[in-house]
């Protein structure tokens, strides 16, 4: 299962690079968004993969046992959100560079600031 | 007294910044007003003069930085006493002069400022013992200088000087900064009056000893304008007048030579000591009057023999002796009395006539008398006039060179040949401008105001008083200054007027003759050097220009070449490196996660994985938006699959709302956004293509080596969970890490979130001011 | 989206959103949920009714600006952490009321920190997506 999880993160950076590297905007957005879709798997692996083990402590006992890593989770939880703050603030840039240029060819936006 | 001593920077740094609201309400005024903090620093000073003229030192102590072993020590001894009371006494006359001179510039308040931040600083670094404190406040003479000479910012050559004089000396300053952490490790005490009670001898002796001399030396030399350092100090005339009268001449450029004065004790043990110092000082001694005598402007004459003067008492802490410190002390003394009244006369001439050319001024004594008194008071000095200071302070030099063992006569032909240009050029500063026939000027002559010539005149009579009773200035000031530099009070000091009928006496009429000789031939000097001027341009000034020039090109070329402005580029380089770092490190690293370890192959999870993988590549084949994103919604949901199954409830919740607010705002964007463009060829994208394969080979890479592992530490983890219920009283330990244990953190998160709110909200509200499509391209 | 069904059916929703949301808030601490969550389904109650009525709708029943739910959040999480500070602990170090409350349970700074990563949260969704589905959509 394990090796199956690794490919699909590959697979996930490597379309999100494949994005990120167009020259429409809205491509590159999506890549952006694929990006941390990937990073957050990244990290969740990183923790060790457990079936049937959410973190929370049972009954009475007063520790985890046999349980998910908490703290990448937290990590990630605050992440989702946040990259969810990151593609609604790209989005409206891409609207915005649009809207005042013209033009949607991130090579295109080289010289906005000479302007 | 040791507050005292805190009290006058503290005040003169208040009045700088109180200076631009003074000016404000008081206009010109505020200078006179100004005037008064400098002269309640001088009374202050002045008030320690018993107590180190008996041997004693004023020393302050607080703790700045005890943690990396720093203080705030300023400690004031005779040498520092000399500085002081100079600096604080012609600050005085300084800041009533610069009142007149910039009399109706809107900008005087900055002026100021800069001014007194200047003053402060300087009184900061003769003050200081501890050396990193010194080189705090050396640097921000630095800084201030370079406003001031850039106080014409209008003029591309003011910018120009200012610039070059900050480089030189900055340089020079960061030498020195290494040299001082390096002597300070070495010695293991930064603290001056430390240093220099230390045995010296054994001190030297160590390896690296002559770097710390070179490193140090290098910060003193270009403060002090040394050859071949020594092109930014006539540069640093663009100046206004009062600038160059406090700065360029009576302080901040004998800061060089007050720092080696300071550690003069334990530098001058090192036998590289005298083979550099002195040699140095010799140089610019002669380069300065040599190219003084070239030049057809006051400003520039007088500043070429202030490097003529800092050459010389270089020259004499190289050489060493109880007596050449003895006259480098009277001499300084003897330069800054005259020195900032002739530039400050100088400046009177410019402002009131309009022209510095001295072939071009001529017989304002009538105009001008109270300025010419003062210039003729300070320009007798200079040329060493007898009943004058500089008449003592030039005895005293020749004294010191008949004195020195070995080549004598070289050192002795070498100071007269000095002195006699020297002459030549007080009388063609003090001297010309007043007398003679009056010559037309581009102005109509008159007396410039009070403020302008009292400082002058004041200077003037202060030094014809310590010629004609040396023995009060001498008892009080260059007594203990010359103990603190030779680190021994032990020494007797004579020091008058009238030594009889010596060698040096003889040497000051020859002064005297070949000086007239020289002045009169110094027209023709002044006319011939124009065809020399081309020689000016192979000097080191050249060197400065090319090692500039090739700076500011190279970080040209480096700019454009990395900050191109393509996106594609600059990630194309972070992925790149990325990879590369990785693959380098990861051979050693990769274990894969045995077989045991391995979670079985099972059905759901397998298929959502395949579903992630189909909507990533969908998500980059797609040919319009509507299939992206819906591809992009299969990736999202699929991880909050994958979530789900491998024990992440959390997760799974929180991904599955935010990837159907995702889905509301792709939506809602979709009417906003353009349409695909498909702008890459095919070559481009099969290239992009293999970059990413590639890119994502390695993070696969990655994923299995960090399985591999044996997992992270988990101890944290582990006390985490351990502690959630009985500390925390919650079950969910995720949610007890981010509102509990982790909850600064969750802060600055939302934090966060809410600034991109605040983003979104104004990019979509508010807009720019051309707004035409496609306007302004 | 003038659909009779759509803004009937939508308010139910959304009120059904709205209390579900402040059910994931308060069982957080020991079962799934918590202020993100419960802020992402409250604002998610309010994204409907703008689907479904459009903006000015959506803003109205809000009652709030969403600007001034991103500071009043903010505000509300960087109050619960100075009750440590009166007794001497660091910054945000939670402080619990022994009894148990009915419907709140036990009661402590962390969930008024988790109330306000609600507020924050709802405050951000809100203005986002108003922002982008804009009431100024086109210029």
């Amino acid at each position: 299962m394990q090796i199956v999880l690794a490919i699909t993160i590959g697979v996930l950076y490597a379309a999100a690079v494949y994005l990120l590297l167009r020259r429409g905007v809205v491509r590159v957005v999506m890549g952006v968004s694929l990006l941390s879709q990937a990073v957050n798997l990244l990290i969740f692996t990183a923790g060790g993969i457990k079936e049937g083990g959410s973190p929370f402590v049972a009954g009475a006992s007063t520790s985890l046992a046999n349980a998910a890593d908490p703290l990448p989770q937290a990590l990630i939880l605050t992440a989702i959100v946040i990259s969810f703050g990151v593609l609604a603030f790209t989005l409206a840039m891409a609207y915005r560079a649009d809207k005042s240029t013209g033009t949607d060819d991130v090579d295109d936006l080289r010289s906005t600031d000479a302007q | 007294m040791g507050q005292l001593s805190v009290i006058a920077i503290a005040i003169v740094f208040g009045a700088a910044f109180i200076a631009p609201w003074l000016h404000r309400r008081l206009g010109d005024k505020c200078g006179i007003v100004l005037g008064l903090v400098p002269l309640a620093a001088a009374v202050l000073y002045a008030s320690m003069v018993p107590t180190i003229a008996a041997g004693g030192a004023v020393a302050f102590r607080s703790e700045w930085v005890p943690s990396l072993g720093l203080a705030f020590d300023l400690r004031i001894d005779g040498l520092s006493l000399l500085f002081l009371l100079l600096i604080s006494g012609i600050g005085v006359f300084v800041t009533w002069y610069a009142a007149g001179y910039l009399h109706g510039k809107k900008d005087l308040g900055r002026f100021y400022l800069y001014l007194f931040g200047f003053m402060g600083s300087m009184l900061g670094v003769v003050s200081s013992d501890h050396l990193v404190a010194l080189f705090v406040f050396w640097e921000l003479t630095s800084i201030s200088s370079y406003l001031l000479i850039g106080y014409y910012h209008t003029a591309a050559r003011s910018r120009a000087s200012a610039l070059q004089a900050l480089l030189v000396t900055g340089t020079g300053g960061l030498a020195m900064l290494a040299g001082i952490l390096l002597l300070g490790r070495m010695a293991g005490t930064y603290r001056v009056s430390e240093l220099n009670a230390l045995d010296a001898a054994a001190l030297v002796a160590q390896p690296g000893f002559a770097a710390v001399l070179v490193l140090i030396l290098l910060g003193a030399f270009t403060k002090s304008a040394q050859f071949p350092f020594h092109f930014w100090l006539p540069n640093a005339m663009e100046a206004p007048a009062p600038v160059s009268s406090y700065l360029h001449s009576a302080t901040m450029v004998k800061a060089g030579v007050f720092l080696l004065a300071r550690l003069h004790p334990l530098l001058s043990a090192s036998p590289l000591w005298m083979p550099i110092v002195a040699p140095v000082g010799a140089v610019t001694m002669l380069l300065g009057v040599a190219m003084g005598l070239g030049q057809r402007d006051l400003k520039k004459i007088l500043a070429y023999t202030t490097l003529s003067v800092l050459g010389t008492l270089t020259m004499l802490l190289g050489i060493g002796t109880e007596a050449a410190v003895k006259a480098a002390m009277v001499y300084l003394l003897a330069h800054a009395l005259y020195k900032a009244a002739l530039f400050m006369c100088a400046g009177s001439i410019d402002h009131e006539t309009g022209t510095r050319d001295p072939d071009a001024v001529g017989g304002l004594r009538r105009a001008m008398p109270f300025t010419a008194a003062a210039a003729l008071l300070a320009g007798l000095s200079m040329a060493g006039f007898p009943a004058l200071l500089g008449f003592v302070g030039k005895e005293y030099f020749y004294k010191a060179l008949i004195a020195t063992d070995g080549q004598g006569a070289l050192w002795e032909i070498l100071g007269v040949s000095a002195s006699v240009a020297m002459f030549a050029l007080a009388a063609t500063a003090a001297w010309k401008p007043f007398f003679g026939p009056l010559l037309p000027t581009p102005k109509h002559p008159h007396e410039a105001p009070w403020t302008m010539w009292i400082g002058p005149i004041l200077l003037g009579v202060a030094g014809l008083k310590a010629g004609l009773f040396p023995g009060i200035s001498g008892g009080m000031l260059i007594a203990p200054s010359v103990h603190a530099v030779l680190g021994s009070a032990d020494h007797e000091i004579a020091y008058k007027l009238w030594h009889g009928w010596t060698l040096a006496l003889g040497l000051s009429g020859v002064t005297v003759a070949l000086g007239i000789v020289l002045y009169l031939a110094a027209p023709r000097i002044r006319a011939a050097s124009a065809r020399f001027a081309v020689l000016g341009r192979l000097g080191p000034e050249r060197c400065y220009e090319l090692l500039l020039s090739g700076t500011l090109g190279f970080a040209d070329w480096l700019t454009r070449t990395t900050q191109n402005g393509y996106l594609r580029n600059y990630l194309l380089t972070i992925f790149l490196f990325t990879a590369a770092l990785v693959l380098w490190t990861l051979p050693s690293e990769l274990s894969l996660p045995d077989s045991s370890a391995l979670i079985p192959l099972q059905f759901l999870p397998v298929v959502v994985c395949l579903l992630i993988i189909a909507g990533a590549v969908a998500a980059c084949l797609a040919l319009s938006r509507f299939y992206a994103i819906l591809a992009l919604g299969v990736v999202g949901l699929g991880v909050g699959m994958l979530f789900f199954l491998f024990s992440g409830p959390d997760l799974a919740m929180t991904q599955i709302l935010v990837e159907t607010l995702a889905l509301v705002l792709f939506v809602l964007a979709f009417y906003r956004l353009p349409l695909f463009s498909h702008y890459s060829k095919l070559g481009t994208k099969i290239r992009d293509g293999i970059i990413a394969a590639g890119f994502g080979v390695v993070m696969t890479l990655v994923v299995l080596a960090e399985m591999g592992a044996g997992g992270a530490d988990m101890s944290v983890s582990k006390f985490m969970g351990e502690s959630s219920l009985p500390l925390a009283n919650g079950r969910n330990v995720v949610n007890v890490i981010l509102v509990d244990f982790r909850a600064l953190d969750t802060l600055g998160e939302i934090t966060v979130l809410a600034i991109a709110a605040l983003g979104v909200w104004a990019i979509m509200r508010l807009r720019p001011k051309n707004t035409e499509k496609g306007g302004d391209k | 989206m003038n659909s009779v069904i759509l803004t009937t059916v939508g308010r139910l929703v959304a009120a059904l959103l709205l209390i579900f949301s402040f059910f994931l808030l308060l069982r957080g601490h020991n079962l799934p949920g918590g202020g993100f969550a419960g802020g992402l389904v409250a604002a998610g109650a309010f994204v409907l009714v703008m689907l479904s009525e459009g903006v000015p709708t959506a803003r109205r029943l809000l009652g709030v600006d969403p600007a001034k739910l991103l500071g009043i959040g903010l505000l509300v999480a960087m109050a619960s952490g100075f009750p440590a500070l009166f007794i001497g602990k660091p910054f945000l170090t939670g402080m619990w009321d022994k009894t148990v409350w009915p419907v709140l349970g036990k009661v402590g700074t962390p969930l008024v920190f988790d109330t306000g990563v609600y507020i924050v949260v709802l405050g951000v969704v809100c203005m986002i997506v108003f922002s982008l589905g804009g009431e100024d959509a086109e210029d």
